[in-house]
């Protein structure tokens, strides 16, 4: 992954082009450009569907939904499975492994969690969203309704109506 | 009773679960097991009427592996010695032939029954889309067991209807039960919309002549098999020594409007009740 002005990322993007592999360019919302290689942003459905249209590869991709920190913790997954092969065995464990450590230290904060989980849907990288989305759901599994309240801030707003509605569902156990 | 609780380094946005967009809410949701859904429904406003909405209940549904469902009566013993009357658990359970395990689907406590007077006055009857429709002491109900939702159905009533199967009706998302009364000559076959208060009368006004003969043989074997659901509608399998049609009920016409011939390589050499077709063009008879 290479991160710097408009003017690098170009020049970076001309360098690949010549070695046969294109980059790509993708801008946060902040205006911050990404250089990733073609395979890398191709774990993107949306980007993908828009290179293979012929868009607008040349002048990059903005991505105005996606601040920097989350964009470049997207790329970091992107480039793992975009750049890497996953043919053998040891291949495979080895991404198994990265997913494991990556979902890991994002669970640690989940606010981060929540954007990278949104950055996955906006770009369609089902793989990532898969792993973050089950991460969350995993945090859900095996939580009391109060549990559930506590671990993601929410706020409860049931009326004494609804409760009784629930409780009375509840009674057929 | 508002509680908030955020790590330091979350504090700074408001960010929670609940501020995620509900169509990835509900993704996360989907992946959930069915008693963590009853608990999600207690959570707030919000999960509550995500996790009641029939698109997500369905989806849902249509996520859990395929499995059997076995009924049970179990006698957990009297409550108050007293009372000389045992207390037993009427319970509906799917077991995962991959674990070799049991989940609880469905249960509800009821005192003691005379078992010689007659069969269990529980019975399940049909299913379809993770919805139950079963019987206690001669009422129906429907029951979503992952939310834990009863409603009452009448009719049929069964004191002397007999229930043939249930589905849902095109897209109009009704759930019907088809059913028969026994008078006189012969059967009568009914519908009710679920919670409707509502039936109609499907048969004898049939104009089906291959329809007429199926229910006069139904009628003479006394019994009219369970059939499944299979593309949205009822199928029947052939009566043993029978007749070698299944009788399909189409769900969006309700019509029994045509009949397949088996083919028997098929039957003979897998025994699995499997059959045959995933050709819209059926073979009418």
């Amino acid at each position: 992954m290479a991160t710097g002005s408009g003017a690098a990322a170009a020049a970076a993007d001309a360098e690949e082009k010549e070695s046969g592999s294109r980059m790509i360019t993708l801008t946060s919302n902040e205006g911050k450009a990404f250089v990733v290689t073609e395979a890398s942003a191709r774990q993107s459905a949306t980007i993908r569907s828009m290179v293979d249209d012929g868009g607008c590869v040349d002048k990059g991709f903005p991505l105005p939904n996606v601040d920097s920190k989350t964009l470049a913790r997207v790329i970091q997954y992107c480039d793992e499975h975009g750049n890497k092969e996953a043919h053998t065995v040891d291949e495979r464990a080895a991404l198994a492994k990265f997913d494991k450590d990556f979902i890991a230290e994002l669970d640690a904060d989940k606010a981060f969690l929540y954007d990278v989980t949104m950055a996955a849907n906006y770009l369609h990288i089902q793989g990532l969203f898969a792993l973050t989305t089950q991460c969350i759901a995993d945090t859900i599994k095996g939580k009391t309704p109060e549990e559930i309240r506590t671990a993601f801030g929410i706020e409860y707003d049931l009326t004494a109506q609804d409760e009784e509605e629930i409780k009375e569902e509840d009674t057929h156990a | 009773m508002a509680e908030t609780v955020r790590l330091p380094e979350q504090r700074r946005r408001p960010l929670a679960v609940a501020n995620l967009p509900e169509e990835i809410l509900s993704e996360i949701l989907l992946l959930l097991p069915p008693k963590s859904i009853l608990w999600c429904r207690a959570v707030c406003k919000a999960w509550h009427a995500m996790t009641s909405d029939r698109a997500f209940l369905l989806a849902h549904h249509r996520r859990q592996p395929p499995q059997r469902l076995l009924t049970f009566v179990r006698d957990v013993g009297s409550h108050d010695d007293n009372l000389n009357l045992d207390v037993l658990d009427y319970c509906v359970e799917a077991v995962d032939f991959c674990t070799h395990q049991f989940r609880s689907v469905a249960r509800f406590t009821g005192q003691d029954y005379d078992c010689s007077l007659e069969d269990s006055p529980f019975t399940v009857h049909a299913s379809c889309d993770g919805l139950l429709l079963l019987s206690h002491n001669k009422y129906l109900h429907l029951c979503n067991p992952t939310t834990r939702q009863w409603l009452w159905v009448f009719p049929p009533a069964l004191q002397h209807d007999s229930v043939v199967g249930l589905y849902s009706h095109g897209h109009s998302s009704e759930y019907r039960v088809l059913y028969y009364r026994e008078i006189g000559l012969g059967p009568e076959f009914y519908i009710s919309t679920v919670g409707s208060g509502k039936e109609r009368s499907i048969w004898p006004h049939s104009s089906s002549a291959s329809l007429r003969k199926w229910l006069a043989k139904g009628k003479e074997a006394t019994q009219f098999n369970e059939p499944f659901l299979f593309h949205g509608n009822l199928h029947w399998l052939p009566h043993l020594g029978g007749q070698n049609k299944i009788v399909v009920f189409d769900t969006l016409d309700e019509e029994p409007s045509y009949q397949l011939d088996v083919i028997y390589g098929v039957m003979e050499s897998n025994r699995n009740r499997s059959y045959y077709h995933d050709d819209p063009e059926l073979q009418h008879a």
